[in-house]
């Protein structure tokens, strides 16, 4: 992907998730949501739409996320959807939102299983991180739609990351994992490793399909 | 102090004691909503600022989500505010120079869980009957409270700190004629653990605050 640009919501975390030197080198612009209204996004490939930012803002731009599908390019969701329900047009095609309780602490049980499955290991994202590093915690699922492919899904069989490429024109990677604020808040070593694997599987690998 | 609340005469002024909650809306469960922050306090949209009429509040809350970029463009108005003898929160990391007196956040740099401990400084309603041990430590995991601090202003007292004396939470009355709060870290507004004594720190945040907006 030549041109990445990513949301930001002007917070502390996003802020140091974004402008990390190991990240930020995989971005070309940052855009400030409350600006996005008037950005034009059409020299962009891909948008990375990180989690945690103000809904009315965000889903007043919908329909220019939605139109960088349209043209073909890529959309990156992070974290927890839900919160983008009031879009009249309902949110991006094809994301359906499943809360679950989170539970923060399995891993502090031996017996514990962490409830993440890698549905697809020999997918080329496993190339650039493993399982363990997209185990932290999750706050819902996702039921992608049929043809889309499930990367990260748990124990029952919801998707917690997929890659949609059959409900646009464009590529929706969907995750509902919350990297950038946990990194941001200097908070979860895991969530470092998974951005260290995640933004160049973005950059270089994804264009090249499964 | 119903009085306070009660309708304008002409002999009477007015006085500020709404307590309003900057609003950053990135969640669908915001602490603000539950005990004991409802009822008590206003969520108004981070974005409204510039419209709301400070004159009627007494109190700003900000927590870590709230956009600072905002803040900054609008810190004349934070400054006003306490200028007027008023109170603000803010529980989070300081990212712009918006907050009177408030340095930039600094992390710490963690070597072992025994950085994280954190112990009182300074006896405060804040954190009274408050074991810092509860603050260190949710289920024998240590961090979640505080992962760094904000250079403090001169005369600030310092409550809670690191243990090299880094201080996490700290009072500031004498940069401005407010009263300034601040946590570096953003859980002062959520309960943690409902049977440890961290538990206590909403319902004492909000008590102290209702104080501070009342006695101005």
């Amino acid at each position: 992907m030549r041109r990445l640009g990513a949301l930001y919501g002007g917070s502390s975390a996003h802020h140091r998730g974004l402008h990390e030197p190991k990240y930020a080198r995989w971005l070309s612009r940052i855009i400030y949501l409350p600006e996005l209204a008037g950005s034009d996004l059409s020299d962009l490939d891909g948008v990375l739409v990180p989690e945690r930012l103000h809904r009315r803002l965000l889903e007043r731009s919908r329909g220019q996320l939605a139109e960088v599908l349209e043209r073909g390019a890529t959309v990156v969701l992070f974290g927890d959807q839900s919160v983008y329900g009031a879009c009249p047009d309902g949110w991006l095609p094809g994301v359906a939102w499943e809360h679950r309780p989170t539970n923060f602490w399995w891993w502090l049980d031996p017996e514990a299983h962490s409830g993440i499955v890698a549905a697809r290991p020999e997918h080329s994202l496993f190339r650039r991180i493993s399982l363990a590093d997209a185990t932290w915690h999750h706050h819902g699922v996702f039921r992608p739609p049929p043809g889309a492919d499930t990367v990260i899904a748990t124990t029952d069989g919801a998707a917690v990351l997929y890659v949609d490429r059959v409900s646009s024109p464009g590529t929706l990677v969907v995750c509902s994992l919350d990297p950038l604020s946990h990194y941001g808040s200097y908070f979860m070593p895991a969530t470092e490793r998974f951005l260290d694997g995640f933004l160049p599987w973005l950059a270089e690998d994804l264009a090249e399909g499964p | 102090m119903d009085q306070a609340r009660g309708p304008a005469r002409d002999d009477v002024p007015v006085r500020a004691t709404a307590i309003v909650v900057l609003d950053p809306m990135t969640s669908t469960d915001p602490p603000f909503d539950r005990e004991p922050w409802r009822g008590e306090v206003e969520a108004v949209d981070a974005y409204e600022l510039p419209s709301i009429d400070l004159s009627r509040v007494g109190a700003l809350l900000l927590g870590a989500m709230v956009d600072q970029e905002l803040l900054h463009r609008h810190r004349s108005l934070v400054e006003s505010f306490l200028a007027h003898g008023n109170v603000v929160v803010f529980s989070g990391h300081l990212l712009r120079p918006w907050l009177p007196g408030c340095g930039a956040f600094v992390p710490k740099v963690i070597r072992s869980f025994h950085d994280y401990a954190l112990s009182m400084v300074t006896p405060h309603p804040l954190y009274a009957g408050v074991d810092p041990h509860d603050l260190t430590f949710r289920r024998g995991v240590a961090g979640f409270f505080a992962r760094g601090h904000h250079p403090t202003p001169p005369g600030a007292d310092v409550l809670l700190a690191l243990p090299d004396g880094e201080p996490v939470t700290y009072v500031d009355r004498r940069t401005t004629a407010g009263t300034v709060l601040v946590h570096a870290g953003g859980g002062l507004f959520d309960g943690a653990e409902p049977d440890s004594t961290a538990a206590r720190v909403p319902a004492q945040l909000l008590a102290w605050v209702r104080t501070e907006v009342d006695r101005r």
